[in-house]
């Protein structure tokens, strides 16, 4: 099963970094290439963005870009551009860009009805994803749909906003003023739920919950329900690197939480190209599990 | 009257569950009928699952039934319920349904199996809401 997602994830990146290739021959001025070999690099294989230029020779990485009361700034710096090139990464196996400490999806805590539906995803090449129908990516899907994606924190506001350039161009809410969840009917289902974040030390830790059934949090298809509970840790550990982390908490579909993450390379000098996923979307014609 | 109002609040309690569309396969409201060929029946689930096991209401409204050792098999996506109902004339009867979801991963998935009723075996189908 772990094969054939990754195939399908294999097809998906292959179009999205030709797609992408194509943009930059035609649209893109040259753009340094993210760091070959640093973590959060493209898997090995894999063309760079824009243009399929060849990677850049290797250079370290400038120092984690920070506020003036210390903390980390997970967007671009003044007067400068960039985004996260998102696309990549899983929550199951170790491959980069995946951190070193995730799980084998054979170890995920499925409960028997999640692990069957999520094998059936597997056999059927994963054509029912809504993410293919333009729906919005909740949870660490946000973090690994292709196109880019950011992070604008707003002090004044005690907000940060996590914007896709990818899939439908959506965005969420971080909500850093210390508020609670809301509760009963005020915690409306929905594909992102209600985030609330803070700082701990370097590493933004970020609860959701509220989340609708409506979307699979990460490409691969593990299943979840409205009980899905995720706590994120991000952090910048260098200028070029995203660390985006998460814990899988729903009680009934996993008989215990679990984790899994990865690295995300920094775009500097552009921000993400225009796109939305409704237009001359033909993913789902072009889905061709069983039928 | 005073039923009737705990109806309407468990129906409109389990409305919700109308929008569960990727979670477990056997949330959400399913309409279907049973019976004979010549003479079917329209029948509406409402399932939910709450993590240990599955539950939910039968026909929601004043005369809704409770389903008794409702279940899903995943192995085979098997389906099981029981309910007490009356029958077309007035006698409560238990009916015993079994069959298997088809297509699980489509949102329009359904259930197809038998209803047994009153000694008699029948075919039932259901379909789920979007």
């Amino acid at each position: 099963m772990r094969n054939n997602s990754n195939v399908w994830g294999g097809i998906f990146a292959s179009l999205l970094v030709f797609s992408v290739a194509g943009l930059g021959q035609n649209q893109l001025p040259p753009v340094p290439a993210p760091l070959s070999g640093a973590p959060g690099a493209a898997p090995a294989g894999a063309p760079a963005r824009g243009g399929g230029r060849a990677a850049a020779p290797k250079k370290p990485s400038t120092p984690t870009p920070r506020w003036p009361d210390g903390h980390p700034m997970l967007g671009p710096t003044p007067g400068k551009l960039g985004y996260w090139d998102s696309g990549f990464g899983g929550m199951t196996g170790k491959r980069a860009p995946n951190l070193p400490t995730n799980i084998e999806t054979s170890e995920v805590p499925f409960m028997p009805w999640s692990k069957a539906l999520y094998q059936e995803r597997q056999k059927t090449q994963q054509r029912s994803d809504p993410h293919a129908r333009c729906l919005a990516p909740g949870g660490p899907r946000q973090f690994h749909t292709p196109y880019g994606l950011m992070l604008y924190e707003i002090p004044e506001q005690k907000r940060i906003f996590v914007i896709s350039g990818g899939g439908p161009r959506s965005w969420r809410i971080i909500y850093m003023d210390g508020r609670p969840h809301p509760s009963g009917n005020d915690l409306n289902p929905s594909y992102f739920g209600h985030s609330t974040g803070k700082w701990d030390g370097d590493t933004l830790v970020v609860d959701t919950v509220g989340f609708n059934e409506k979307f699979w949090f990460a490409r691969a298809g593990f299943p979840h329900t409205d009980a899905l509970h995720i706590i994120e840790h991000i952090s910048r550990p260098d200028y070029n690197t995203l660390k985006y982390e998460a814990t899988i908490d729903d009680p009934k579909a996993y008989t215990a939480p679990w984790s899994g993450g990865y690295t995300i390379p920094w775009v500097e000098g552009e921000d993400f190209e225009e796109y939305f996923c409704q237009d001359n979307n033909r993913d789902a014609e072009h889905l061709i599990g069983p039928q | 009257m005073k039923k009737a109002l705990l109806a309407a609040f468990v129906a409109a309690a389990l409305s919700s569950l109308v929008f569960a569309q990727e979670g477990h396969p056997l949330v959400g409201t399913w309409h279907g009928v049973w019976g004979p060929k010549d003479s079917r029946t329209d029948v509406t689930v409402v399932m939910n699952w709450d993590g240990k096991q599955v539950n939910g209401i039968m026909n929601p409204g004043p005369d809704s039934v409770k389903l008794q050792n409702a279940a899903l098999d995943p192995a085979v996506w098997g389906v099981h319920f029981e309910v007490d109902i009356k029958d077309k004339t007035g006698k409560m009867t238990h009916a015993v349904a079994d069959g298997k979801i088809d297509d699980v991963t489509q949102i329009r998935r359904t259930i197809v199996g038998t209803w047994k009723q009153g000694g008699q075996t029948y075919e039932f189908k259901l379909q789920r809401d979007f």
